[in-house]
């Protein structure tokens, strides 16, 4: 051919030149390539026959998405401009066993195999590129079902034996044998009804040994008895957290079976996590946990942001994110209360230190205002007030200077209203319950999505059981919060007709907190309220729920994953904008998006709206 | 059908092969997307500058197979350089048309011509071989006219190609030549056929029905 033959695919080649790794082909080999492309146009929901066993193809999408699902419907692949599929077939001669579904309407290349074969021949990078994205797709495919970062390890993962216990009626000699033999540190202490105690080499030293005990002596006598036991589907540093709060190094293992009978896991040690992992958030939270002074805790909160920014860039789970860095301020903020009591005494009365919003549900992010509240014990007197007042400002003043802002609608153990005995807390929660005004409601939502931080747990518990029963059955109340529910929609026409802000500095955006979490928070909420469920993180709420009538198991999976994924967009957003050293904001525009992603935030809208359409059927029948 | 038939100037042996053509699906049959590049609209005045084509072979498009001829016998670009970017001295070592229609009749055998807005640029081409201007073709735009006025859409100032291609997702192409312009089309085509036949047939008569 003549001086045209370079003109003759022009736009195939300048596509091609974009996509790695057919930008390192010399030119004769990207001229071979574009010349044997062939292109087929796929129309959005179809599922195209490609996978062709005589015939295996290299396919290279130029516009549109499309998702590769292996024979069990599992997903394998999500491709959108630019992406590659086919090649492992390609690469191995194995049979194809995979079909593709259309996403979004688009433009597919296909190259033939001998050509692609050719291609590899004749340049190592090329070989290389589909070698390695092989090997990637093989390792995706594994995480695509079950995720194994660092944060999402358990309590579970970590105990490796079968527990070592020894009966209650033992007695301390046969206990020591016992550890020697076995060679460990401690022992899990079983009696009739279960899980009774602990005993640990230091037990033995200072209770038996060091005070003369006669070895006979029965285990129940030197034991630690009703242990804090952690679950063993709780996060490693949950279980640090434990450990440091108490100051304990033995943590029973227990699972908490369906009918609520106790199984006992194993033993967790100090040992056990240090060993297993140095990352980053344990540091933090142990860290948070021990220094003394309040210019202490402010340099760690300084580590906040990295903190944050790291787990976004390893791609955690937002959930993860949530419930880590909430996690740190949890730790802060007992550490504040500590500091509090050792500066002005031992408290007067019993006290809960509340956390509402999110900090309550354990969905703190970057960036997040104080939310708090004093529960007093109904023994207080008026002179205790200066005490818990004092209290209150230097846990709401190390705050601030940690970072988290003082709440600008005053929600603060600082304010009065918000520092009070038990009875005049449960008179305001039912005074919102009983005369529900919208509008009421609307500034009141947060406090009931309430966690205890540190304090009296008896007194918590008796606030959050009568706050839950009284809301139970109050269909006026439920139907105030549905309405105020209905009021903040996803924008369901994402695609074309994208319903965005319109005014003002974030022009043409479309805020991801107030129409994508803030639904979905609210959905659980409502759901948790109305069978009394104790559970304040959204997908803790959607989970228990689940187990009862009022929501499906498939509905509140969906949900699950609609706002596991609306988070994550809005973790990553915040991260590129960190990144960028702007401020995180919520606001995302159509163009910061992909194809694939938008199609999968579509989805997850549909999602919210079908619930938000099951919610008011529910809460607001005849009422609305 | 027939009174089209009878507008055909087919080559001798061609009417069977039309014939049977008619009844098959769009994915059985070859097509040769055609656009040219032109020094004027006015087909009295103008003359053809390039000429592009791509074939559709079985609802594959082969831009491998395609051809881009630019053509040396034209009396000067003019003002239209400003459209196609073409100059003067870039078709010096062109063809010539006699060269050029004979590599397109060689390459449009057994291949049914397709275009946006034929009309213009048949008219161009009948004016060097007179058959063009009695061609059936598919056309774009008159199909593209024909699903937006059924589905009660506005078709004024929506049926220029790329407003077209936008409708379907198809990308923006930046350059701007009769090949460019003719894998466009093609692409715009394949486009529309899969939104109109789904998992049903098309044949190649409602197709030259719609591009009427």
């Amino acid at each position: 051919m003549s001086e045209e033959s370079s003109i003759e695919v022009q736009e195939i080649e300048q596509f091609l030149l974009e996509c790695v790794p057919f930008d390192h082909l010399e030119e004769p080999l990207l001229l071979r390539a574009a010349n044997s492309v062939k292109i087929a146009y796929h129309r959005q929901g179809t599922t195209p026959d490609l996978f062709q066993e005589e015939n295996p193809k290299l396919f290279i999408v130029r516009s549109g998405a499309f998702e590769i699902r292996d024979q069990n419907n599992e997903l394998v692949d999500q491709v959108d401009v630019g992406g590659y599929f086919g090649f492992p077939s390609l690469l191995t001669g194995h049979k194809v066993t995979n079909h593709c579904v259309v996403l979004e309407d688009g433009l597919l290349y296909q190259i033939d195999e001998a050509t692609f074969q050719s291609l590899r021949r004749d340049n190592r990078i090329f070989d290389r590129f589909f070698n390695q994205a092989h090997a990637k797709r093989l390792r995706q495919a594994v995480r695509f079902k079950e995720r194994n970062s660092q944060l999402t390890e358990t309590v579970a993962d970590v105990i490796s034996r079968s527990p070592i216990t020894i009966a209650i009626d033992a007695t301390v000699r046969e206990a020591a044998q016992k550890m020697t033999e076995d060679r460990v540190s401690s022992l899990l202490v079983v009696g009739d009804t279960g899980l009774s105690g602990v005993l640990t080499d230091r037990d033995l030293r200072s209770r038996v040994v060091a005070a003369g005990l006669d070895y006979s002596a029965a285990v129940s006598e030197v034991m630690t008895t009703e242990p804090i036991t952690v679950a063993h589907d709780a996060m490693l540093f949950e279980a640090l957290m434990i450990m440091s709060t108490h100051n304990i190094h033995h943590l029973p293992v227990v699972d908490q079976g369906a009918e609520g009978k106790e199984q006992i896991k194993g033993i967790l040690t100090a040992t056990d996590v240090i060993k297993h992992q140095r990352s980053e958030p344990v540091y933090l939270i142990g860290e948070a946990s021990r220094v003394k002074d309040r210019a202490g805790l402010v340099q760690i909160a300084k580590d906040i942001p990295t903190l944050l920014r790291n787990m976004i860039a390893r791609d955690a789970r937002a959930e993860e994110v949530g419930r880590v860095v909430t996690t740190v301020t949890d730790a802060i903020t007992r550490q504040l209360i500590h500091q509090a009591i050792e500066e002005y005494g031992e408290p007067p009365v019993p006290f809960a230190w509340l956390a509402f919003g999110s900090q309550g549900r354990q969905e703190q992010s970057a960036k997040s205002d104080q939310d708090n509240g004093l529960l007093l014990s109904n023994k207080v007197k008026p002179e205790h007030d200066a005490y818990f007042k004092s209290l209150a400002s230097y846990v709401c003043d190390g705050l601030n200077e940690c970072g988290y802002v003082y709440c600008p609608g005053d929600i603060m153990a600082t304010t009065d209203r918000w520092r009070q005995p038990l009875n005049k807390w449960q008179e305001c929660f039912f005074r919102w319950i009983d005369q529900p005004s919208p509008k009421a409601l609307m500034h009141s939502s947060i406090f009931f999505d309430m966690r205890m931080i540190y304090g009296d747990e008896p007194l918590f518990e008796n606030l959050q059981d009568s706050v839950l029963k009284r809301c139970q059955g109050n269909s006026i109340f439920l139907a105030s919060l549905t309405h105020n529910a209905l009021q903040l929609t996803p924008p369901l026409s994402f695609f074309k007709k994208f319903v965005l802000t319109r005014d003002g500095e974030h022009k043409n955006t479309f805020d991801m907190k107030l129409r994508g979490v803030m639904p979905v928070t609210d959905i659980a909420r409502i759901y948790a309220l109305a069978t009394g469920c104790k559970e304040v993180n959204t997908l803790k709420r959607l989970q228990q729920i689940s187990q009862g009538k009022m929501l499906a198991l498939k509905d509140a999976r969906d949900l699950c994953d609609a706002y596991e994924f609306i988070s994550h967009l809005r973790l990553e957003h915040q991260g590129r904008k960190m990144a960028a050293g702007e401020k995180p904001d919520n606001y995302l525009s159509p163009e910061d998006v992909s194809s694939l992603s938008r199609h999968q935030l579509k989805d997850a809208f549909d999602v919210v709206s079908r619930s938000q359409a099951g919610l008011k059927l529910k809460f607001t029948r005849g009422m609305m | 059908m027939l009174q089209w038939l009878n507008k055909l100037s087919l080559g001798r042996g061609q009417e069977d092969w039309f014939v049977d053509a008619l009844n098959k699906d769009f994915r059985q049959l070859e097509f040769l997307a055609l656009d040219l590049e032109l020094t004027s609209l006015d087909p009295q005045q103008g003359d053809i500058l390039s000429i592009g084509y791509v074939p559709i072979i079985e609802g594959f498009i082969c831009p491998g197979e395609g051809r881009h001829c630019l053509i040396s016998e034209h009396s000067g670009v003019g003002d239209s350089a400003i459209i196609h970017g073409i100059r003067d001295c870039d078709t010096d070592g062109g063809h010539t048309m006699e060269d050029a229609l004979a590599q397109l009749d060689q390459a449009r055998q057994g291949k049914v011509l397709l275009l946006h807005h034929a009309g213009l640029d048949l008219a161009f081409l009948a004016k060097h071989q007179s058959e063009y201007g009695k061609l059936l073709a598919a056309d774009t735009m008159q199909i593209e006219f024909q699903r937006r006025t059924r589905q009660g859409q506005p078709v004024a100032n929506s049926l220029r190609l790329n407003q077209c291609r936008d409708r379907y997702n198809l990308p923006a192409y930046k350059a701007h030549n009769a090949l460019t312009d003719a894998l466009a089309t093609a692409e715009l085509f394949l486009a529309q056929m899969s939104y109109m036949s789904g998992q049903d047939e098309i044949n190649l008569a409602e197709i030259l029905r719609l591009s009427r």
